[in-house]
């Protein structure tokens, strides 16, 4: 069975139907209304059709994924899997920004699970351990914050950033210079004898 | 579509899916970047809540039976948590006759545990907010003398170590269930095997458990040196399996940090920073190392069995660990560094009649409230960051040295600490020992003396709860011992026979009569 698809610029796309059925929404549709027609998809231009399209020809014999609860231990499952991209996909996903965003809309609005999960961990593979000015550059985000709100903003991020962390970065070698090992020095040692104890 | 689509223009919910795949801490980071990602973060219930769970270290286990399934409930739970340990707000405190054993004790998740030579015992703390009772056990199948154990409840794993003599180079950790009694299905050896290199390393101090990571420490001299398994697969773990592999080492009141090279397997730990204890005596240390690494309980996390039920755990990647050496110990908990002592206030300062008239014991903890004052020293130019501490004394907890009457342990938020014009420290008499995990402050006072009672009635008493101590089942016998206790000297004497004993006492710490008894008492705060 082949699928028409027709993109938002009107672009007639044909497709195996068990490609196409991989997306949510025209599986729906094929069920309630059948593969008379060629399916409009007003919200996916072409150039990202064929992308989504060719996403879905190569997972085709992919398991359909079960419906995850997206809390707890399914939230820490796909931290842990964040990483973990196969190679195709890492080259698939490979594009400049604009399209990837337009991808995940569009696998958003088609409803294609894994390919939307995809681009979220890219997208979040892309965030991580940047530094805030990294993030606006590269997603060039304005700083809109006033600078009152941005030193507010410092001493509550400072609450936040754990001791651990902030011990990653000292040790990345940044703020202290390694500190030799004993002896203590004997201006410490005079410290640790208590006034009171 | 527009050409300039971009973060900003993607649907709320794939934007939250995105923030929600990064770790807290990068949540946070993303929230100080434009006014729109922090109202996206502001107004994401899960969002607030994974980013608190990652920034306090914890992580969420959602088995659990007690885990509430909607995000807020759980959110609201963990700034009560949170608050509850930055404040010192204990919402129950209880005396309970330790389980039998020697004077090392570790706790865990709830769980009490020590053990002498032949059994384990183990106590799982009530908790009245959350309906857990008391529960003890002891276990005593074990083939071989006890030296020293670990226990890690949310694996269901107990370690114990056989002793090594002079003329036993092997060190060797057998692991059994802690609930059951067999060795540890998950472990593909029961026993793991270390061979030290040089004869003159001998174990002591610290066993560890972080997650499927399990090590020790062999101690000759001032060196130092850790080995890790992979308790589970049994494999001994060059360091660069852990992600980001820290040792801390507490050598005569400095506490260090190494890092292990990830880059270069095998390699010695590299000392990156120091921090200096302030006020310690030098002997209160004993080299003693801890073991922590960022490596998550990724597999075999058996958080639905956990007896206590609760709806988070603290993260592995965030466990400091105790010191289990003598008299003082730090535990670095919840950000939190505590540095608890304990002294025997003998009289009170004029301005304090209150005091003067207990002459308490007086349990101070010296709390180091956040990390943040850690960071700022981080920062500072000092060689040595010194930490500022913040002083909280429990001195309602325990209003007199009569430790077995529950009716004198009040509840309610620690009042400021009383200003105290001397303490008085009772040389081997009492040796409060502090240990702490993510919901109790556990104060063990071992061989507290308890004056008797002149009339012999409540010497009986503590006579016999001493035994209670030592029977199988002093699960029950302990309380109800101090329960009477509590009452008889509620009705019977009152506030004039105290202040008469008050007035005897004056020298019984002087010279160590017969009038003093000497028990093991666990004083438990329960935090949260």
């Amino acid at each position: 069975m082949i699928v028409s698809l027709v993109s938002s610029d009107g672009k007639l796309y044909q497709v195996d139907e068990a490609v196409a059925r991989r997306s949510g929404v025209i599986y729906t549709v094929l069920e309630d209304i059948g593969n008379q027609k060629p399916i409009p998809l007003l919200n996916v231009p072409s150039h990202v059709l064929k992308q989504v399209i060719e996403y879905c020809e190569y997972h085709r014999t992919d398991p359909l994924p079960q419906d995850a609860e997206w809390s707890g231990p399914a939230r820490a499952e796909l931290v842990r899997r964040k990483a973990v991209v196969s190679d195709w996909d890492k080259k698939f996903i490979d594009c400049d920004q604009t399209l990837l965003f337009e991808i995940i809309q569009a696998a958003s609005y088609l409803d294609i699970k894994p390919l939307l999960d995809l681009g979220c961990k890219t997208v979040a593979n892309m965030m991580t351990g940047k530094s805030v000015e990294d993030i606006r550059a590269l997603f060039h985000i304005e700083n809109d914050f006033t600078p009152e709100e941005e030193t507010a903003m410092q001493v509550e991020r400072s609450e936040f950033e754990s001791l651990y962390n902030i011990m990653i970065k000292s040790m990345a070698g940044g703020v202290n210079a390694p500190v030799t090992s004993l002896p203590i020095p004997g201006k410490a040692r005079r410290r640790l004898r208590a006034p009171h104890y | 579509m527009s050409a300039n689509l971009s973060l900003f223009t993607l649907p709320l919910e794939i934007l939250i899916r995105i923030l929600g795949l990064l770790e807290g801490r990068q949540i946070a980071r993303c929230g100080a970047v434009c006014s729109y990602f922090k109202h996206v973060i502001q107004s994401s219930i899960v969002l607030r809540y994974f980013t608190k769970l990652d920034m306090f270290g914890y992580v969420d286990a959602s088995g659990s039976i007690d885990a509430p399934p909607i995000p807020a409930i759980r959110l609201n739970r963990l700034e009560r948590h949170i608050h509850a340990w930055n404040n010192l707000d204990w919402v129950e405190a209880r005396l309970l006759a330790p389980p039998h054993g020697s004077d090392f004790g570790i706790l865990s998740q709830g769980i009490f545990a020590t053990f002498d030579r032949d059994k384990v015992y183990c106590m799982l703390l009530p908790h009245l907010m959350r309906g857990i009772p008391l529960r003890t056990w002891a276990r005593g199948d074990f083939e071989f003398p006890i030296s020293q154990i670990e226990i890690n409840p949310s694996n269901n794993l107990l370690g114990g170590c056989p002793p090594g003599g002079l003329d036993v180079d092997t060190v060797a950790v057998h692991l059994y269930e802690l609930f059951g009694n067999r060795p540890h299905p998950w472990a593909r050896n029961h026993i793991l095997f270390s061979v030290p290199t040089d004869s003159r390393y001998r174990r002591r101090g610290v066993t560890r458990v972080v997650g499927c990571c399990l090590g020790i420490t062999l101690c000759f001299h001032r060196e130092v040196r850790i080995e890790i398994w992979n308790w589970m697969t049994g494999q001994k773990i060059t360091f660069e399996f852990l992600s980001a592999p820290f040792v801390v080492v507490v050598r005569q009141a400095v506490l260090e940090v190494y890092q292990i090279r990830l880059e270069t397997p095998g390699a010695p730990p590299v000392h990156t920073i120091s921090f200096c204890m302030p006020r310690l005596n030098r002997d209160e240390y004993r080299s003693t190392a801890w073991i922590t690494g960022k490596s998550r309980l990724s597999h075999g996390v058996d958080r639905a069995n956990h007896p206590s039920g609760r709806p988070f755990f603290p993260s592995p990647s965030f466990q400091w660990g105790q010191d289990s050496s003598y008299l003082t110990i730090e535990c670095l908990v919840k950000g939190c560094l505590f540095q608890p002592r304990a002294n025997a206030l003998r009289d009170g300062s004029e301005d304090d009649s209150y005091t003067s008239r207990i002459r308490s014991w007086t349990i101070r903890l010296s709390v180091c409230p956040s990390s943040t004052s850690i960071a700022r020293e981080l920062g500072g130019p000092s060689r040595y960051p010194q930490i500022r501490w913040k002083d909280y004394a429990p001195p309602h907890v325990i209003r007199s040295n009569r430790l077995s009457d529950p009716g004198e342990i009040r509840m309610g938020r620690p009042p400021p600490v009383p200003l105290v014009s001397r303490y008085v420290s009772l040389d081997g008499t009492f040796h409060p020992r502090v240990l702490c995990d993510d919901e109790h402050i556990i104060f063990w006072a071992l061989r507290c003396p308890v004056r008797l009672a002149e009339d012999g009635n409540g010497g009986g008493d503590r006579h016999g709860e001493e035994d209670g101590v030592g029977d199988g089942d002093r699960d029950e016998d302990g309380e109800e011992d101090g329960h009477e206790g509590g009452r008889e000297d509620g009705d019977g004497n009152g506030d004039e026979d105290q202040d008469d004993a008050w007035g005897e006492d004056d020298d019984w710490d002087e010279d160590e009569d017969e009038d003093v008894a000497y028990v093991n008492k666990l004083i438990v705060l329960t935090v949260w």
